[in-house]
Formats: structure tokens, C-alpha cells, sequence
């Protein structure tokens, strides 16, 4: 599996995520170019966000299933009118993405904005003081 | 024990700005306000303050100065509740939520009167400042949040989908800005009163979120609405006409804002679900109804909710509201007091705001905009991206 392709990013991140003890180990991937999703070992279902119990079975612990990064816009919108914390960043795209593995999540598109149905790749987002993920054209 | 629940007063101020601009001396706090609606709610049944045992308010917006209100409103109009005081809130059901509490109370005996009341005064803040809230709101603080997805970022997704889906465009959507703005004209209590609209106008606007463009996605709007609930056995009492709940439903499609599996965002299977609850419980069918408020932040949002309530084909939404099926004189009129773009979005009153404007339809007081012969409505509202919705049907007691 190769390495999530890397965006270097101007300055800090507009909202930073916390880490717990749970999700440290996404984040940590992450900056070494693996993106995981939540995969419960018991049922084996996938899921994102990641959440420290599965939402299928109840189970705790779950683990991370690395995907290969390829998946199809579900659908994008360019935001104009922004939260203060991102007025920097304006005009910018969001993506509903479905993951080749069957995984919906939503993510900051980089490049111009999709069409419905695009094939996409998730990169890797480094910015100065820590890393996010994103979606770009495949 | 449960009791059949009527509406018997309904007061409201309009939607627009009612907090103080740049240090001016305000029109009244929040809990002036209120008390002030909710008098005016109390006098239109002829029911004394004493006689209210229980006080349903919204959760006031995060900015909003005066918190414990409704302990304060309370004391303020000199209620002994015996039933509850509380403030409730998820998201946009949160109006709705008021009024389905205040009506559980009569309906299990804990009380024979029921304020369902709300204030949301949040023009102390910009909307960019509020929207640093909003978004923890709308998705995982941790993994969806950090990219800035706005509330209305949703019902973008949703518009831009809907679109690549059914070949519609912005045109089509814009037809429903142009309706309820139409319908407005005729609300005393509407944000854009007096302010006509066409769809050049809507598409000529600046973009907000692609696709929508600044009207077709709400004003931002201050208000305060207190509906008045009573045991139907009490209403009759009253001797003055009221309007009888007859049925309601509540469903959630499972997901927050989303799930994590492909699905049809487009498709707000949780309004199909709650109003089949509501209106079989009412033992009617659509076509029993004479209009409907249906919560629809966006242009979008009517036209996806229009469609999974069966009012319109799929894909139709928007051409129906251009043609009027959904206009007063239309099929079913649909949002006659202007909807969210255009009665206004105080977000945590709309569902009230949508309740009290049947009730003046049921009991004839609509004026010009008046839906005629209107003797059944529906009302419903949503949290989310239509994940929850909550439905009422309400009948004009004969």
C-alpha cells in the first residue's frame, strides 16, 4: 500500500482535533501517510468518524483497517460564507466521498470542485502544526 | 391516562432584529419579551397565569445573555406549575420539541394548561461568530468539524446531488424562494414582508453554499412565539374556538448528519416515516389535509421534503412550486406564512413559528393569505439533515 500523497499546508490548522487515547493512533498514522478507518475485529464492520465502540455490535476496542485512499465524490459544495475560524480559507470545497471499501466520510477537497461522481484520492494535509486529511482529484 | 391536547392561544413577535444594534438602548430583554408573547397567548384563551402547569421553553442560542429563563419566566408571570419546567433543544426539532413536550403534559394529566414558549435573540453575535458554534453542531468536532461544514454546508450536499440526480437546476429551485416570499407578503409577522421577489433575483444573488446562493438559504432572524395548550376537555371549557391535536410521529433514519455507508442523502426517509405515523394516528391520508408547514431551511429542503412526503413527484419539487401546486390556491399550500426564507429562521423557534401559523389557519384568522375551507394541517420539523423529523397533524375543532 502506498503512502497518502502529501499537501503541504500554509499555517495552523483553522480547528484542530483533539486526541484521545483512542483516536492518537489514527492521528499518528495519518502523519505517516495511512489513513485507517474504526474496524471492528468482532463483526468486522468499518466505520468513520472513528468511535471507541462499534455502532453495528457494541463492541469496544475497535482497530484501524488502512484503506488504499481511491474513492468516488458522492457530492461537493463551495463554502462563501464561512465560520470565523476559516474566513482565511474562503471560498472552500467540501466532499461527501465514499471510500473504495464502502466508507462515507466528509473531507476538505483540494483543487477545483468536483462533479458528482469523480474518482478521488485522499491525501495527507501537513500543516504547520499538525496534520489533517483531504480529498483531491484521482 | 392520556387526554386529547388543543391549542387555545398563539401569540408571536415578528421575525426580524429585535436585540439592540451598536450600543443602543434595547426594545426589552429576553425575558421581557417573552413574558410579553406569552401573555398576549394567555389573554387570547382567557386563561389565567395560575391555571399554566407546565412551561416548555426552547434552550436559548449559545450567545444569548439571560440563561435559567424558563425558572425566570415562570416567576416573572407568576406560574405554580405542577407539571415541568424545563427548556429542551436538538438542532432545528427544537421548536417542535417545545411544543411535543408541553402536549405530553396535558396529555398524561400532569397539568391542564401548557406554555410551549421560545426566545432566540443572537444579533449580539455575527453570524461568522456563530457558525464557530454551528459547526460543532453539525458533525464530529474531532473528524468533521475541523474542515468549517456550516450547518447549511448539509443541505448543500444534499442540492448539488439532487441536482446531478434529476437534471434540475438552481431555477428550479429558486421557484420555492419565489413562492414562500410570495406568501409572506401577506404575514404580519414575516422577516421579508414587503419585500417581493423573482427568480432572476434569486439567481443573481451571491453564492453562500454552491448551489445555493444567498436567498435561497435563510436570513438570519430574531424572534419570540408562545403557543398556549390546553386538555380538550379544558379548551371546550373556554367556549372560544381552538384547534385539536390529532396526531403525531417521530422517526430518526439513524445517522448523524450522515451515515457511514452509501446512502441517498436526498431522500428524508425520517419525514416519509413520521408523518405516516402522524396521519395514521389521525386516521387521515394526505389528501385529507387543506396545508402543511414543513421546517425547510433551504430552497432545497422544501423541494426534497415536498418529495418524500408524497406531495410531489421526485423531482418535481421545485416545478410544482413554480406552477403553485404548493402555493395558497395550490394542491396543498404549502409554508403560506413564508417558511424559513421568508416568515424567518430564528432557529430554535421555527417549529413554533410554523405551529402557530396553522393555528391561525385553522381558525380563519389568516387574512389574505388565508388557505380556504383550511380545516387539517401538517406540521413538521427536523434536526440535522432531515436525520430526525417530528410531525403534527391539527384539526379546527368543529
Amino acid at each position: 500500500m502506498n503512502a497518502l500523497p502529501v499537501v503541504p499546508m500554509a499555517g495552523a490548522r483553522p480547528l484542530a482535533p483533539r486526541i484521545s487515547a483512542h483516536t492518537e493512533a489514527f492521528w499518528t498514522r495519518l502523519a505517516g501517510g495511512v489513513f485507517g478507518v474504526a474496524h471492528c475485529e468482532l463483526c468486522g464492520h468499518l466505520t468513520f468518524p472513528p468511535k471507541a465502540h462499534c455502532p453495528a455490535c457494541g463492541a469496544a476496542g475497535l482497530g484501524w483497517w488502512p484503506v488504499c485512499g481511491g474513492g468516488t465524490v458522492y457530492s461537493a459544495t463551495t463554502v462563501h460564507a464561512a465560520p470565523a475560524l476559516f474566513a482565511a480559507l474562503v471560498p472552500y470545497v467540501l466532499v461527501v466521498l465514499d471510500l473504495d471499501e464502502g466508507v462515507r466520510l466528509v473531507t476538505r477537497w483540494m483543487g477545483s470542485p468536483p462533479r458528482c461522481g469523480a474518482a478521488a484520492q485522499l491525501v495527507l494535509l501537513r500543516h504547520d502544526d499538525g496534520v489533517l486529511f483531504g480529498a483531491t482529484q484521482r | 391516562m392520556t387526554r386529547e391536547v388543543a391549542i387555545v392561544g398563539a401569540a408571536a413577535l415578528p421575525v426580524g432584529r429585535h436585540s439592540p444594534r451598536g450600543g443602543a438602548a434595547a426594545t426589552g430583554f429576553e425575558h421581557d419579551l417573552l413574558a410579553g408573547i406569552a401573555l398576549q397567548a394567555l389573554a387570547q384563551a382567557g386563561v389565567a397565569a395560575a391555571e399554566v402547569g407546565s412551561l416548555v421553553l426552547t434552550l436559548p442560542p449559545p450567545s444569548t445573555r439571560q440563561l435559567g429563563l424558563a425558572t425566570m419566566l415562570a416567576a416573572h408571570l407568576g406560574l405554580r406549575c405542577s407539571g415541568r419546567i424545563a427548556e429542551v433543544v436538538e438542532m432545528g426539532i427544537t421548536g417542535g420539541l417545545a411544543f411535543d413536550q408541553a402536549a405530553a403534559d396535558v396529555a398524561l394529566g400532569h397539568c391542564d394548561f401548557a406554555l410551549a414558549a421560545g426566545v432566540n435573540l443572537d444579533g449580539n453575535v455575527s453570524a461568522a461568530e456563530a457558525a464557530n458554534n454551528g459547526i460543532r453542531t453539525v458533525g464530529d468536532v474531532d473528524f468533521q468539524s475541523v474542515f468549517g461544514i456550516t450547518p447549511i454546508s448539509w443541505y448543500a450536499f444534499d442540492a448539488m446531488r439532487y441536482l446531478h440526480e434529476t437534471g434540475n437546476t438552481r431555477a428550479d429551485l429558486a421557484a420555492v424562494a419565489v413562492k414562500n416570499r410570495r406568501h409572506a407578503q401577506h404575514n404580519p409577522l414575516a422577516q421579508m414582508r414587503g419585500k417581493p421577489l423573482t427568480a432572476e433575483q434569486v439567481l443573481a444573488e451571491r453564492p453562500i453554499v454552491d448551489p445555493l446562493g444567498l436567498l435561497d438559504v435563510p436570513p438570519r432572524g430574531e424572534g419570540a412565539v408562545a403557543l398556549l395548550l390546553a386538555s380538550a376537555e379544558a379548551a371546550r371549557a373556554l367556549g372560544r374556538s381552538h384547534v385539536l391535536l390529532r396526531g403525531r410521529g417521530f422517526a430518526h433514519d439513524g445517522f448523524h448528519q450522515m451515515g457511514d455507508r452509501r446512502h441517498d442523502m436526498t431522500d428524508f426517509v425520517a419525514a416519509r416515516q413520521a408523518t405516516q405515523q402522524a396521519l395514521a394516528q389521525a386516521r387521515m391520508g394526505l389528501r385529507d389535509l387543506h396545508l402543511a408547514e414543513l421546517y425547510a431551511p433551504c430552497t432545497i429542503t422544501e423541494v426534497l421534503v415536498t418529495e418524500a412526503l408524497g406531495i410531489c413527484a421526485r423531482g418535481r419539487g421545485g416545478a410544482d412550486a413554480a406552477a403553485g401546486a404548493t402555493a395558497v390556491g395550490g394542491r396543498l399550500p404549502v409554508n403560506t406564512s413564508g417558511g424559513c426564507l421568508s416568515r424567518g429562521h430564528p432557529p430554535t423557534l421555527t417549529g413554533l413559528y410554523g405551529l402557530l401559523e396553522l393555528h391561525e389557519q385553522l381558525l380563519g384568522r389568516a387574512g389574505a393569505r388565508q388557505v380556504s375551507g383550511a380545516s387539517r394541517a401538517l406540521h413538521c420539523c427536523e434536526l440535522g439533515n432531515y436525520n430526525a423529523a417530528l410531525v403534527h397533524v391539527l384539526e379546527a375543532a368543529a
